[in-house]
């Protein structure tokens, strides 16, 4: 419900300052995208096979034809919509509970939230050697410390059956703590009269977190969620440090497949049309978030 | 400010559920971190040996090793002249015009929204060789500035996104009182809207300051000699026979420390905003 | 770059910490006697790309000697190796010229087709470069010189070369009464034996669908099968031959009855590393990975290992040789240094003293030096060397363009039939039809 002097606001008369707000902003986006943006879409509708440049040439949709009879491409499609979908409900899930024990911790609080988010710092390179050892089921940890409560040995990353999985929980390790610094970044947000307010109306806990919290909470989660999407549907170095998209291809995304296409088969005219179409692919699924999501745009 | 209000009543038995529930979430997450740093401390040996070593004789030769490279530091000085760049210039492009993209209604917003957005949406695998060929003909291959552009095509949409929904918690009544009051366009966002989204601008540095550092793909194609950051230094470690456990978890321990830094550094900031939170409240 | 203590120890056993100092004198004296004018590049800078390697980390302490004869200043810039491949493929094939002097492997064929690499054959007859008859070129090893040219001219000199060997637990053989294998038929026999689930595998071999392509073509020819029809000039992939099959069955088998838990994605920092902590009896592999398997500081089994060569197979041992090699970049701004790099450092002299420091080399005289002999284990030297000189040379890899394609497409059935997905004939019949098309399109 806008104000009539909210809307006075909203409606700025001037120009100038929104614009020296927006326009730089703006243009350094356009100038640093749109160049290899270009370069990208025009190799896509290229045969270019590297070693051979000099035969580069136009040749139509052929490479966008090829993608639609390649099996592995859909392979990989298949396979990077599980891995998204699992990681995501979980990553949220997580999240939202952690944050909200975070919110409620009395004592150590910094320390506690320190120790929780460490593993976002780590660098990729070293969380995937690192966990490539913790899986290995000769000399590995994992199935040393599962032996104890007497669970496996399982095979993670070595066996075509568990590599993803095992792929989803470094994920899952490894930013769930984005969303838990999101969420309850959030959460410290909120306006405390609002709740103190219902709690005094005799709310309980959870009514005020389902009628009040979340629905304010909603633009921050939305983004955050977006951009775990968008990030969780490129995600390539700790797939290409841990296997490689192997066993076999078993854990090959359209990330890795596009990275193989192009830097090992140096076919970069269908490379680049692998990787246009998994950009249309985040494009969609984040038009689609944001429209079922409910995000503010306007 | 949540726990402020929490101390002032009796502690529960939920308190303390609360807390061992904290500390085991805690203990899952440190416990990779943890054992690689066990291993930068240990003998190759030890390291690799099944079952693990609790109690070992702990060895700094990894970082000795690591240091005495001399390259490490050069790496550290390139990853923080970069990181902090992109971070910097991400923050001063990117929430003002989160500000404006908050408040302001025009349109066609939502397809600008969702242009700026699509920035972060574009595989880096696809942008590797088209940025490499652009820098090549710039005479700007291995530089800081090849790198701070690339970075600042993962940071400042991002930025633009977080910031925006930030400030879209804040309650309009704020900005329209310090309108009444008198204060300029310039001076409401510098002085009402910037002090309140303060949490929201350490979480979006922290991010920032995370991407670019921890960022492989790119800084692997683009640099060189002279640029070369951290990660790569890291990677370094693997060689031709053996991944050398010792100095890699020896140097991932080393690099962690700049982004605990920043990260302490910028968490006064949140802490500052819980304060305001709890004028405000 | 880092000065590995074991490097270090390897240099100070070769030279005595005296003897250091003494090569530069011979160079000198090099410089004088022969018809190159070493200093004609002085002043110059000469960029090298290098994969992190042994021959890498051997070669630094000499550089200084190079860079005093010639006035050139030289950059080694050495790289892991799949950060290493990505940048000498962006680097070659935008022209950018970074790099003068790339270290070459099997992509040889791709780069020199694509005229990334410059042809050496004028530098090689050209006295301004090279003292032919001191550098001896008929000296390198004729199955890792056989790589170097394509389409009847050189593109790259040998550096050193590895060789599949057996590499075996002398004290666990001994225990169970068993002979060190010397056929495939043997070798399954004795893993079988020896596997103790969960404790000690039989064997160890590379699982991982690229890292199967180089071991499993010694057993394809070992077996008496192709990878190609025509080595010298590949146009249909032939690895779905009966023979080719009963090798990769054979592969399969080895690992499927006596290999470790999770074989299917071992590359080979799972294999030394399991090897290392005495998790397997036998492991066949590339000689290289000694050094590591004989560090007392990073091995629980250094010095209870065997050495022998390849097993054989119906055909004979015929072990894979994998050779790394120099080449000059074609986009080099600096050609006669790199034209007096390659001369100098792939050179009778200074390879003989690369030899010694890490017993590696591309050269007859390096593998025949006494010196060489002395230093490190007979067995290994034997094993190796045996391997390296073939009776008859060995294919190679593949001499095609589409090289990665190669590596994946008849990698990922060695893989699939490993991981028991299909048989090794389902597999590679599929594989080689993939094949065949992606040599058609690369053609």
């Amino acid at each position: 419900m806008r104000s009539v002097a909210s809307d006075a606001l909203t409606r700025m008369r001037t120009w100038l300052l929104p614009a020296s707000f927006l326009a730089p902003a703006l243009i350094v986006l356009i100038i640093i995208n749109v160049v290899p943006l270009f370069y990208t879409i025009t190799t896509s509708f290229q045969s270019y096979y590297l070693p051979r440049s000099y035969d580069r040439g136009f040749n139509g949709l052929e490479n966008y034809t090829e993608l639609i009879f390649d099996k592995r491409f859909w392979a990989a499609l298949g396979r990077t919509a599980i891995f998204v979908t699992v990681s995501l409900a979980i990553e949220v899930a997580l999240g939202f509970g952690i944050a909200l024990m975070l919110i409620r911790q009395r004592w150590g609080l910094g320390a506690l939230r320190g120790l929780i988010l460490l593993p976002i710092i780590v660098t990729p390179i070293a969380v995937a050697f690192v966990w490539r050892l913790l899986f290995s089921p000769s000399l590995g940890l994992l199935n040393y410390l599962l032996g104890y409560v007497g669970l496996g040995p399982f095979e993670w990353i070595y066996s075509p059956n568990q590599a993803l999985p095992a792929l989803i929980l470094v994920e899952v390790w490894q930013h769930t703590p984005e969303l838990v610094l999101i969420i309850f970044t959030g959460l410290l947000t909120l306006p405390d009269d609002l709740t103190e307010a219902a709690m005094i109306d005799g709310a309980n806990p959870w009514q005020v977190f389902m009628a009040i919290k979340l629905p304010l909470l909603k633009p921050i989660l939305m983004v955050g969620i977006v951009f775990r999407v968008i990030s969780l549907l490129k995600t390539f170095d700790v797939f290409y440090i841990v296997g490689r998209g192997g066993p076999g291809t078993s854990t090959e995304t359209l990330a890795l497949y596009v990275y193989a296409t192009g830097f090992s088969f140096l076919r970069m005219g269908y490379a680049s049309a692998l990787a246009m179409v998994l950009f249309a692919i985040v494009l969609i699924t984040t038009i689609l978030i944001v429209r079922w999501g409910d995000v503010k745009l306007g | 400010m949540a726990s402020a209000h929490h101390n002032d009543r009796p502690v529960s038995f939920g308190d303390v559920l609360n807390t061992i529930g904290l500390i085991i979430v805690a203990i899952v997450f440190i416990m990779p971190i943890l054992w690689a740093f066990l291993m930068s401390l240990k003998t190759r040996a030890d390291a690799l040996a099944m079952p693990p070593k609790w109690v070992f004789t702990p060895t700094f030769e990894h970082y000795q090793t690591v240091w005495s490279d001399g390259s490490l530091l050069a790496y550290t000085q390139n990853s923080l002249i970069v990181t902090l760049s992109a971070t910097a210039i991400g923050l001063l492009l990117g929430v003002p015009a989160a500000y404006m993209l908050a408040r302001m209604r025009f349109r066609g917003k939502r397809s600008l929204l969702l242009g700026i957005l699509s920035t972060r949406m574009i595989p880096p695998v696809a942008f590797i060789v088209p940025f490499f060929v652009i820098f090549t003909n710039l005479g700007l291959k291995d530089t800081y500035t090849a790198l701070i552009i690339v970075y600042l095509t993962i940071i400042l949409g991002f930025v633009i996104w977080m910031m925006r929904s930030y400030i879209l918690e804040i309650p309009l009544e704020l900005e329209e009182a310090a309108r009444i009051d008198g204060c300029s366009q310039w001076q409401t966002f510098r002085f009402v809207v910037l002090p309140l989204c303060l949490p929201g601008l350490a979480t979006s540095a922290i991010f920032s300051f995370i991407y670019a550092w921890n960022e492989f793909l790119y800084a692997m194609i683009l640099t060189n000699r002279h640029a070369k950051t951290l990660p790569l230094g890291i990677y370094n470690w693997v060689s031709y026979e053996e991944v050398r456990w010792g100095e890699l978890t020896a140097a991932a321990v080393l690099a962690m420390l700049p982004v605990l830094v920043f990260y302490f550094f910028v968490q006064r900031a949140l802490v500052r905003g819980l304060t305001m939170g709890a004028v405000k409240g | 770059m880092a000065d590995y203590p074991s490097r270090r120890r390897l240099l100070h056993r070769a030279f005595g910490i005296a003897a250091l100092t003494l090569p530069f004198a011979s160079t000198m004296a090099l410089s004088q006697s022969g018809s190159i004018d070493w200093q004609q590049a002085k002043g110059t800078s000469l960029f090298v790309g290098m994969n992190k390697h042994v021959y890498t980390d051997t070669i630094l302490p000499f550089i200084p000697e190079f860079e005093k004869l010639t006035g050139i200043k030289v950059q080694v810039e050495s790289y892991s190796q799949d950060e290493y491949m990505n940048k000498r493929l962006v680097d070659l094939s935008s022209g950018a010229g970074t790099f003068d002097v790339v270290m070459m492997d099997q992509s040889i064929v791709q780069y020199s087709k694509a005229g990334w690499v410059e042809p050496l054959d004028a530098y090689l007859v050209n006295p301004k470069f090279v003292d032919a008859a001191a550098y001896d070129v008929n000296d390198f090893l004729p199955s890792l010189t056989k790589n170097t040219f394509i389409n009847d001219k050189r593109f790259a000199l040998p550096i050193t070369g590895e060789a599949q060997i057996l590499y075996y637990r002398k004290d666990v053989l001994e225990k169970a009464g068993l002979a060190v294998p010397t056929t495939f038929d043997e070798l399954y026999k004795t893993a079988v034996k020896l596997n103790d689930p969960g404790k000690m595998a039989g064997i160890l071999l590379r699982g991982e669908k690229i890292h199967t392509a180089w071991n499993s073509s010694g057993f394809v020819w070992s077996y008496g099968g192709k990878i190609f029809d025509n080595a010298a000039n590949p146009t249909k992939a032939t690895f779905d031959s009966p023979e080719a099959i009963a090798a990769i069955t054979m592969y399969a088998k080895l690992l499927q009855d006596a290999g470790p838990v999770g074989v299917g994605n071992y590359t080979w920092y799972e294999t030394v590393s399991d090897f290392q902590q005495g998790k397997a009896a036998m492991y066949l592999d590339a000689s290289v990975f000694m050094s590591q398997i004989e560090d007392p500081k990073k091995s629980t089994v250094s010095g209870k290992v065997g050495y022998a060569g390849m097993p054989a197979g119906p055909a004979g041992a015929m072990a894979n040789t994998g050779a790394w090699m120099l080449s000059m970049s074609a986009s080099s701004k600096n050609k006669p240094g790199a034209a007096l790099f390659l001369s100098w450092i792939t050179g009778k002299e200074t390879s003989l003293k690369i030899g010694e420091a890490a017993g590696i080399g591309a050269r007859k005289s390096v593998f025949e030096a006494p010196s060489l002999k002395k230093k490190y284990p007979a067995a290994w030297a034997d094993a190796t060397i045996k391997s390296m000189m073939p009776v008859e040379p060995t294919p190679g890899p593949p001499r095609i363009t589409a090289i990665d394609e190669w590596l994946d497409i008849y990698g990922g059935a060695v893989n699939a039939t490993i991981l028991k997905q299909a048989d090794a004939k389902t597999n590679l019949t599929a594989a080689a039809e993939r094949m065949d098309k992606a040599l058609a399109r690369s053609k």
